[in-house]
């Protein structure tokens, strides 16, 4: 009878060992222990293991995620995929929030996140000061609500600069009147290079390409209550500036007229396959690219310099980027939940393999691929005087009218001026109902 | 218990009368109720119902500019796609009366254009109609010294480039529908034609058409509602611009509640879409009524 208990004890031993050598630590829709009772769910919309197309990656993302759960056996994540389309799955996310259906954690587009923070929780006491303070400016801002609580976790950010052509542009310009001095002459030279060309049609590529130029001259777009300012005071004639700018820049040649039929910055690396550009406002994200459209010599022509400005010592980009909003008030959850977004998506190899720009000076000054690349520290200069969108919810609206004003003033339909109360009337008409 | 007779009828029907109401009753309702609603999903609004989502478009200027290019995209497009599917669907029976090989392949190459989702279609002539040099119709321009054209950054090109992109995605369906009337029209009346010595054109406008009648107004109908309410290819063939040059009503609708997050007033250009389609349609069918009734009196 003993023996045959010993026998049966020993049986289940093994049995357990075996199925917990089999567990399957990531599955189609669970990061974790399934055994797990404390259950995390988790709306993810980018940068996912089951989305990522690229191999390295999608290795990265599963082992990371194995990682985390092996080290968190009490914990699983049951994972929804959001929309593709940012819109779209912002829009369900915050439905979900309304009716109290949302999911313990969500990745935000950024510059939606202040529409998120009445439904966001704390995770003040998941942060140390040092790690607080080592996120950028514009960053920590963001993630920090109304009440000066951090609500969530900006994980990945972006910046844009002047990409141009060594070979063409010498010294990268500094200021407007440069760049249309300089990009005039290589257009006038050779009719199948254009000096600069930019995004002005109906896409949010457009507003964020010439934000940086509103921005370094002080301009801003809305006030502090979310109020819509940028037709009045020094605000508007930042305004005309750029307007008059853009419409002088087409108007000398030194931009072709199809610049109106951009709308993204992705579409400029078809000018860098087609060698037909000289210059073009960029993404981080975009010279990494380059290396897979054209041979290495040709995309090593391509430099990134600041983006020009009004006056040579004005200077600013445009971030955006990806947050972690933490929707779940269980205190253990929410810990989970920080181990999990610092050790899969802060960690500083995510950044190497994915390209993408991470949000901490501590991860540019300390790791070696940051340190050691030259890109990589233009990027963090950027970012030290980069500024994000306004998340107030009049800021759709602002971003659709100006990108309809650029190309009225670019194809003559309006003066800048006029395109520029239009956009203003229809704002204001908008504001005022909401 | 047995159902009676009729009862079991009605049962037939339950399940089509449930789906109806559910999915598509439903949802009209609500589109409605939102449309006299101030509400977006980023903003609480008031709890109220208003007109202000109506005036406030009606009072727009650029409420009629949209209203002015959805009405020659609509138009020409409908236009060229009754003209060319009529024109397709004639030659692709009188190939098959003369026996002609290749017709099922000419009719599937056709009909390629249709089965395309609208944003491919949208990315297909992106690809076709771009500026930069890598654009595959100003290459052969440019190569024949015609010189590059501004096919999606000039307002009046850019609303000729959509229009024309939607022509040859709708050209097939209308093929198809014109195709199925004139095979179930009756051989004698092409053979009475032959006999009393009518031309190609003279049997075309004086029997073909008439006798074609219904099936070009159902057409119509089909195809003027898939117009009006076409957005995927515009959206990612020019994204409504440049300025506000190929935004139409359907795009304006999705912009709005996609984009701005304002959902009472994509909703209250929706109803107005939803209005403009039912008026087209009550026409049309009365316009059946009556040729009918004037065929019968005949």
């Amino acid at each position: 009878m003993k023996k045959t208990l010993i026998i049966m004890l020993a049986a289940v031993f093994l049995l357990t060992g075996a199925v917990s050598a089999q567990t399957e630590w990531v599955t189609e829709n669970r990061i974790g222990n399934p055994d797990a009772e404390n259950v995390i769910t988790m709306t993810i919309q980018q940068f996912s293991y089951w989305t990522s197309s690229y191999e390295g990656r999608a290795n990265y993302l599963k082992e990371a995620y194995e990682a985390w759960a092996r080290r968190n056996p009490d914990y699983q994540i049951r994972v929804t995929l959001g929309s593709k389309n940012i819109g779209e799955g912002m829009v369900k996310i915050i439905e979900q929030a309304k009716v109290g259906n949302e999911a313990d954690i969500a990745q935000i587009d950024s510059f939606f996140l202040p529409r998120f923070y009445p439904y966001l929780k704390s995770i003040d006491n998941y942060l140390t000061e040092e790690e607080k303070n080592d996120f950028f400016g514009f960053v920590r801002e963001g993630m920090t609500n109304n009440d000066g609580e951090i609500v969530a976790i900006w994980n990945e950010t972006d910046v844009r600069g002047l990409y141009y052509r060594k070979d063409l542009v010498p010294e990268a310009p500094e200021t407007w009147d440069e760049l249309i001095d300089v990009a005039s002459e290589i257009s006038a030279a050779d009719n199948n290079v254009d000096g600069y060309v930019f995004p002005a049609g109906r896409g949010e590529g457009t507003t964020f390409s010439i934000l940086p130029f509103y921005w370094a001259q002080g301009g801003k777009l809305v006030d502090e209550t979310g109020r819509p300012v940028f037709n009045e005071g020094e605000n508007r004639e930042y305004f005309i500036d750029i307007l008059n700018f853009l419409e002088e820049l087409v108007a000398s040649g030194a931009s072709p007229s199809r610049v109106t039929s951009y709308k993204t910055l992705g579409e400029f690396n078809n000018e860098v396959a087609a060698k037909s550009a000289a210059m073009f406002p960029g993404g981080n994200w975009q010279k990494n690219m380059f290396y897979d459209i054209v041979s290495e010599e040709e995309a090593d022509k391509w430099e990134i310099a600041p983006l020009p400005q009004k006056e040579a010592n004005m200077s600013s980009s445009g971030s955006g980027g990806w947050v972690f909003g933490i929707f779940t008030e269980d205190e253990g959850k929410k810990a989970a939940a920080v181990r999990f977004i610092k050790e899969v998506y802060m960690n500083p190899e995510w950044f190497e393999i994915s390209g993408y720009l991470p949000t901490r000076n501590s991860v540019f000054e300390n790791y070696y691929h940051f340190r050691s690349n030259k890109y990589q520290q233009q990027f963090q200069k950027f970012l030290q005087t980069s500024d994000a969108r306004p998340g107030f919810p009049i800021y759709p609206t602002i971003s659709s009218e100006i990108q309809v004003a650029v190309a009225d003033v670019i194809t003559g339909s309006k003066t800048p001026e006029e395109a520029l109360d239009n956009a203003w009337d229809n704002v204001m008409e908008q504001y005022e109902s909401m | 218990m047995l159902l009676s007779r009729k009862n079991k009828r009605f049962a037939f029907f339950l399940p089509m009368v449930v789906w109806l109401l559910v999915f598509l009753l439903y949802p009209t309702l609500d589109l409605i109720r939102l449309s006299f609603k101030d509400i977006g999903f980023v903003t609480e609004g008031t709890s109220g119902y208003t007109f202000e989502n109506y005036t406030q478009l009606f009072q727009h200027s650029d409420f009629y500019t949209i209203l002015r290019v959805t009405i020659i995209f609509v138009f020409f497009s409908v236009l060229f796609q009754m003209f060319l599917g009529f024109v397709l669907a004639r030659v692709m029976v009188a190939g098959e009366d003369r026996g002609l090989v290749g017709t099922v392949v000419v009719r599937t190459s056709v009909l390629i254009g249709w089965v395309i989702p609208g944003v491919v279609v949208g990315i297909i002539w992106n690809l076709f109609l771009t500026e930069s040099t890598t654009g595959i119709l100003n290459y052969w321009l440019n190569a024949w010294g015609i010189g590059r054209l501004p096919f999606l950054s000039d307002p009046t090109w850019a609303l000729i480039s959509v229009t024309v992109a939607n022509i040859w995605r709708g050209t097939a369906a209308s093929m198809i529908m014109q195709y199925a009337g004139l095979k179930v029209l009756p051989n004698e009346l092409h053979e009475a034609a032959v006999i009393d010595g009518a031309s190609f054109i003279q049997e075309t406008l004086y029997v073909t058409i008439p006798a074609m009648k219904p099936v070009l107004y159902t057409n119509l109908v089909l195809i003027t509602i898939k117009t009006v309410n076409t957005f995927d290819s515009i959206i990612a063939l020019t994204g409504g611009g440049p300025g506000r040059s190929t935004e139409v009503l359907a795009l304006s609708a999705y912009l709005r509640v996609f984009r701005q997050f304002d959902l009472g007033s994509g909703a209250a250009i929706a109803v107005i879409l939803f209005v403009i389609n039912l008026v087209m349609t009550l026409i049309y069918s009365r316009i059946i009524d009556f040729e009918e009734e004037k065929g019968r009196a005949a």
